[in-house]
């Protein structure tokens, strides 16, 4: 059991700030990563045996954190702002994540968002994306085309700077 | 532009965010991520206890209108299901599980909350109690006195099922159980549950 801990501890340590920006850029707000990306990690240490064997356990964090229902979650901080007369926290102005590939990110459906967030942010291979999201490994490339068109579609000027670079 | 080239493009850029929140760290310890997993694994096993009060509440549904921890009636004419708004069952580990159906009788079921040990203040009108006053309070905080109604997962709709632990409640704050504002009181709409200072205008005492 200690070990296990330290085990978790070291993995916590080297793992969390990625995790943290990671689901950031994809909900956008601050304060409501963090509260996903610590829940994820307490998750993850109730689920030590399994998640210590998975090919990548910084990507079952950032899986679980974004599988939490980020609307209702978001919805009961707003409640529990407002409840209190509190203003709502402002979203995070890191400038970054004011680009316009970020939020035709956020606007691709939930699983193409995580595949792009997996393949091309963790840097997974097809087939860790696949185990890690639960799904065949053509759904994941499926699921990559899709959202790499939504972005094209949504993000002309993607191309445009490809080109001219 | 193929997949390839897109998908490079798309990279660099997603790296380029990344790398520019280089500042952005979570600051909570290793310990307190274990100390939530620990208090999660004690919440798991008080909810299978709950389970079983749950069960017998349901039962009591069979009888609701002779029971007194019910809130109004609600089905009208011959063989309509006799559901009640609200109900309050007092759990043998000392929490409060209340169920609410629908968004009626506040009066009736704050005066039980408050009979039950818990100052309470409960609204359904869509208004906030103007006597009652934010309580400062961290997520910590309110996963101690609500501890089932806080873990993020799908929203307990259409009935919302909140689980308040007096004993976690600090001894000037209360209770405050509302529809949630701005919006038509209906059965989707309970709000978060929240920690307001107790008060005689606001939780009775």
């Amino acid at each position: 059991m200690e070990r296990d801990q330290h085990e978790f501890e070291k993995f916590y340590a080297a793992a969390r700030d990625d995790c943290l920006r990671v689901v950031l850029i994809s909900v956008g707000d601050r304060q409501l990563a963090e509260d996903l990306v610590a829940d994820a990690f307490t998750r993850a240490w109730m689920s030590w045996p399994k998640v210590r064997e998975h090919p990548a356990p910084h990507a079952w964090v950032v899986r679980t954190a974004l599988n939490t229902r980020v609307s209702w979650w978001r919805r009961r901080r707003r409640e529990v702002a407002l409840g209190s007369h509190e203003a709502v926290a402002a979203d995070s102005h890191d400038p970054g994540l004011d680009s316009s590939l970020i939020a035709a990110l956020r606007r691709l459906p939930a699983k193409q968002r995580a595949v792009i967030v997996l393949r091309l942010l963790l840097d997974l291979d097809t087939a860790t994306t696949a185990q890690t999201l639960g799904m065949p490994g053509g759904t994941v490339a499926s699921y990559l085309h899709r959202g790499l068109a939504a972005l094209r579609r949504d993000l002309p000027a993607l191309d445009y700077r490809e080109q001219t670079r | 532009m193929n997949d390839t080239t897109l998908s490079a493009a798309v990279k660099n850029q997603l790296t380029a965010v990344h790398d520019s929140l280089s500042t952005v760290h979570l600051t909570i310890p290793a310990s307190e991520i274990i100390a939530r997993a620990r208090k999660r694994r004690a919440r798991h096993r008080r909810a299978a206890l709950a389970g079983v009060g749950a069960i017998a509440a349901g039962l009591a549904l069979a009888v609701a209108a002779l029971v007194p921890g019910s809130g109004t009636r609600t089905g009208n004419g011959p063989g309509s299901v006799q559901l009640t708004a609200w109900t309050v069952t007092k759990l043998a580990d000392g929490n409060i599980y209340v169920q609410i159906r629908q968004l009626s009788d506040p009066a009736g079921l704050q005066a039980r909350l408050r009979a039950d040990g818990v100052p309470a203040s409960v609204t359904f009108d869509g208004q906030p109690n103007p006597a009652c006053h934010p309580y400062p309070a961290d997520m910590t905080l309110l996963e101690q006195v609500f501890p089932d109604s806080y873990r993020p997962g799908p929203p307990p709709s259409p009935n919302h099922v909140i689980v308040i632990n007096p004993s976690g409640l600090p001894a000037d704050a209360g209770v405050r159980l509302a529809a949630t504002f701005g919006r038509p009181p209906a059965t989707s709409d309970v709000a978060a549950p929240v920690l307001v200072y107790a008060s005689p205008g606001c939780t009775g005492s």
